[in-house]
């Protein structure tokens, strides 16, 4: 066998595998037996395929599996995988694109009328994205105590850069997917919520995914500063004072969702 | 009988996988188990609790990296970057070795998550020994790798995979995790004698041994770490030990993972047969 043909082969079982509906034929080039055809022997590799990877997305993203029900998510998990197959190392990267995926393909815009269902879905899937992420980046366990804050009027104060923690992140939602989650994560079963605007803050203390509720100047200032932004304009932008600003960076500094000043920061 | 080199690599003992679940048994104090393999990937991106639990863990255990993402019979191009970074994970927390599989995962940028069998051939021997090489000099460390449970096999495959892994080690330089449950796996769904495959391989060269359960579904075995270990492959291990004085053994246990004693318990099984052949 050439290194044409090592790979022809790879293709064809990858193909194979990925899309079972389009294998041709299968007993010429995987040896079978009496008890095990090869047709049969593929199909194990299909079908493990799909389950492992559906059990995957089943477990980052129980709201959505909950909302859905069983059948219907493994039927938009297995379009998710047929269309954005995994080209990570990782598991973890897995759901990275379902939420696009979903978005990319509601069949409410091309009608012209948007199905609130489906808007709660994206909001459900971003927001258990931003878990599963919260859960697996670095935090602030790892770092040593807080910087101490700039001095409020100061020639500096306004200049500041932040550094957030890197398991900080911020999702606007349409409904409060947060409450949902907790009681679908503690075995209830709620009823779909009322549409309601919510900015939250996802982030990790102490190993434990945190999330918090922000008004909707506070989530911009927090969003800017995370950008990159510093710091007297950021909260100029967001429509805060600047005292307000800067209580915000001190409670942000001791809840560890800022963990550096002006590119200071240090590991433990 | 004294034991083999192994490539300088450490006797290790008796370990199991880490799991985050066991966190307060393996922090507490002795436990019975002597070190602890970590599946890579599960820890390699990762600055959460898992990362955390490795680094606690190394500072008193010695600990394993188990890849399952190196796809080293892929003809895609090795990935460089996710090798330097096992290599740096492995510096990191002071890894006995480093291991995966024999097989591919993927072409083409897709990974497909499984351990796919490779067409044993004399040009897919040349294509893994020299990415074996490579991938080696950027760890800068051996390599050492498992045989993997299969379910189909190639038409034009030429080559015993036993003698495959045996070629590749000699050839290489990698080292061989023999994983007891996977030669009987594939012995019954291919219908080749596992005694025979054990015994072909270079003891000089196996560094380590996993044990696992697996699930009988009539026509075939599956390997699903979801189960105690079954005793056809509790009498190869014995065999395979025999050849294998004071070989490493690692209990693999990855679904519906029981409570800790459960899993000391079968390690203890573990060192009671290897005690009757040693």
């Amino acid at each position: 066998m050439s290194a044409e043909g090592l790979r022809r082969l790879q293709g064809w079982l990858q193909g194979a595998i990925l899309d079972p509906e389009g294998v041709g034929e299968v007993a010429g080039v995987v040896v079978g037996t009496a008890r095990l055809p090869a047709a049969r022997r593929l199909a194990i590799y299909q079908h493990g395929y799909r389950a492992r990877l559906v059990d995957c997305l089943s477990a980052h993203y129980p709201v959505a599996r909950r909302l859905l029900g069983a059948e219907l998510f493994e039927e938009f998990a297995r379009e998710y995988l047929r269309s954005r197959p995994s080209r990570s190392y990782t598991l973890e990267a897995l759901g990275a694109g379902f939420a696009d995926h979903l978005v990319a393909g509601r069949p409410d815009v091309v009608s012209g009328e948007r199905e609130p269902w489906i808007d709660l879905l994206v909001d459900v899937v971003r927001f258990e994205r931003a878990f599963t992420e919260a859960h697996g980046a670095a935090g602030a366990e790892f770092r040593d105590p807080p910087p101490a804050p700039p001095v409020f009027g100061s020639a500096a104060w306004g200049g500041t850069v932040v550094s957030t923690v890197e398991c900080l992140r911020l999702v606007r939602a349409g409904f409060p997917v947060h409450t949902l989650a907790v009681a679908v994560r503690a075995g209830q079963d709620p009823p779909l919520p009322r549409p309601v605007e919510v900015r939250l803050v996802v982030s990790r203390k102490d190993f434990v995914v945190t999330v918090a509720e922000l008004d909707e100047p506070r989530f911009r200032l927090l969003a800017a500063l995370r950008a990159g932004t510093p710091l007297g304009r950021a909260g100029d932008e967001a429509g805060l004072a600047p005292r307000q600003t800067d209580a915000c960076l001190r409670d942000w500094l001791a809840e560890r969702l800022i963990v550096g000043l002006n590119g200071r920061t240090s590991h433990r | 009988m004294p034991a083999p080199d192994r490539l300088g690599l450490p006797e290790l003992g008796f370990g199991v996988g880490l799991r985050s679940r066991h966190a307060d048994e393996v922090l507490r104090g002795p436990s019975g188990v002597d070190w602890f393999e970590v599946i890579t990937e599960n820890v390699l991106d990762n600055g959460g609790y898992a990362r955390y639990l490795l680094d606690q863990v190394a500072e008193r255990f010695p600990v394993v990296l188990h890849g399952v993402s190196l796809s080293i019979g892929s003809t895609d191009p090795l990935d460089l970057d996710y090798l330097r970074r096992v290599g740096r994970l492995a510096t990191s927390v002071r890894a006995a070795w480093v291991s995966d599989h024999l097989c591919w995962t993927g072409v083409l940028g897709v990974n497909t998550h499984d351990l796919l069998p490779l067409p044993l051939t004399e040009e897919s021997l040349r294509h893994v020994v020299r990415r074996v090489r490579v991938a080696q000099d950027v760890l800068e460390r051996p390599l050492v790798l498992e045989n993997p449970s299969t379910y189909l096999g190639f038409t034009e495959s030429t080559v015993p995979e036993c003698e495959f892994l045996a070629r590749l080690a000699e050839e290489s330089g990698c080292g061989l995790l023999l994983d007891v449950n996977n030669v009987y796996v594939s012995a019954v769904n291919h219908e080749f004698d596992p005694y025979d495959y054990v015994r072909a391989l270079p003891a000089d060269r196996v560094v380590y041994v996993h044990l696992a359960g697996h699930a009988d579904r009539g026509t075939h075995l599956i390997d699903t770490h979801d189960r105690p270990v079954a005793d056809p492959v509790w009498d190869l291990y014995e065999f395979a030990t025999g050849l294998l004085p004071s070989v490493s053994v690692l209990l693999e246990w990855d679904d519906r993972i029981p409570p800790f004693p459960v899993l000391t318990a079968e390690l203890d099984k573990a060192r009671e047969r290897a005690a009757r052949v040693g």
